[in-house]
């Protein structure tokens, strides 16, 4: 990746941590929507109790927390 | 889709819904049929490509745009590119899943998600339906016999739609039946 210019590899690597800090930004983003999930599914089982609700509310904190995770990850990559 | 989560259920008893009555009876339960989640999941399966077509443009085309990228960026790309179709598919399955119609043996119940938190729950009355009609329009509701169910309403001069329900016509004389019932001394 580095080049023979300084001033190449300067504007290399702050775009680079220009898109990390972006994609941090989104995947934050991302966690803030797993957790709307997570209480609309609350939401949609008190309005109709069905066989699968126990399985959606466990896909929704699955997901919630693979976001965190992703969150934490992205971060510790800068 | 259709077995595992079915779209029409004829007095189901491991289901109830919110305010309902102790001496109301789920008579249908329904939802859209299962083939019009056809796009959504063709496009989700698409979607799982879309990386690789990227890449084998990149290197057909001898752009060579994806080699300059640092590893890393590529790699949460992908990433957040992969959590984004599991959002996708997610909202789209429970938006079909929880959008909603039941007929019990007192009222119509149209069950809405309008948004991420917005529920919106119509009932209608017996008494209050003027008119039942269905419709089956095209050749892939023709061929899967799914449609639409118009429910002319008294109390508020409207319809309410039940959009793209399995055997529309069973559906529509099942109101018709229902209404009957508690109506016992209409012709």
């Amino acid at each position: 990746m580095l080049s023979d210019n300084p001033g190449l590899d300067f504007t290399l690597s702050s775009l680079s941590f220009t898109f990390q800090i972006g994609f941090i930004v989104l995947a934050i983003a991302y966690f803030i929507f797993a957790l709307i999930i997570i209480r609309q599914i609350n939401l949609m089982t008190e309005t109709v109790t069905t066989e699968v609700a126990s399985l959606l509310k466990i896909l929704s904190l699955v997901l919630g927390l693979l976001s965190l995770g992703v969150v934490i990850w992205f971060i510790r990559l800068i | 889709m259709a077995l595992m989560f079915p779209a029409f259920l004829d007095k189901p008893d491991k289901i109830s819904f919110v305010d309902q009555e102790e001496d109301e009876v789920i008579e249908l339960f329904l939802r859209r049929h299962g083939i019009t989640n056809f796009p959504w999941i063709v496009l989700s399966i698409l979607g799982l490509f879309i990386p690789a077509l990227v890449v084998f443009l990149d290197q057909a085309l001898q752009i060579n745009f994806i080699s300059k990228i640092p590893e890393k960026l590529a790699l949460e790309a992908l990433v957040l590119w992969y959590l984004f179709i599991i959002a996708f598919v997610f909202e789209s399955f429970l938006s079909w899943y929880f959008n909603i119609y039941i007929m019990t043996n007192q009222q119509l119940v149209d069950i809405n998600f309008r948004s991420l938190l917005f529920r919106d729950i119509v009932t209608i009355q017996y008494n209050d339906i003027q008119g039942v009609t269905s419709q089956i329009q095209g050749i892939i509701r023709s061929f899967f016999n799914f449609g639409d169910v118009l429910v002319e309403t008294a109390a508020k001069n409207e319809s309410v739609d039940f959009n793209d329900v399995p055997k529309p016509d069973q559906v529509a004389d099942r109101i018709d039946d229902l209404q009957k019932t508690m109506k016992p001394n209409a012709v």
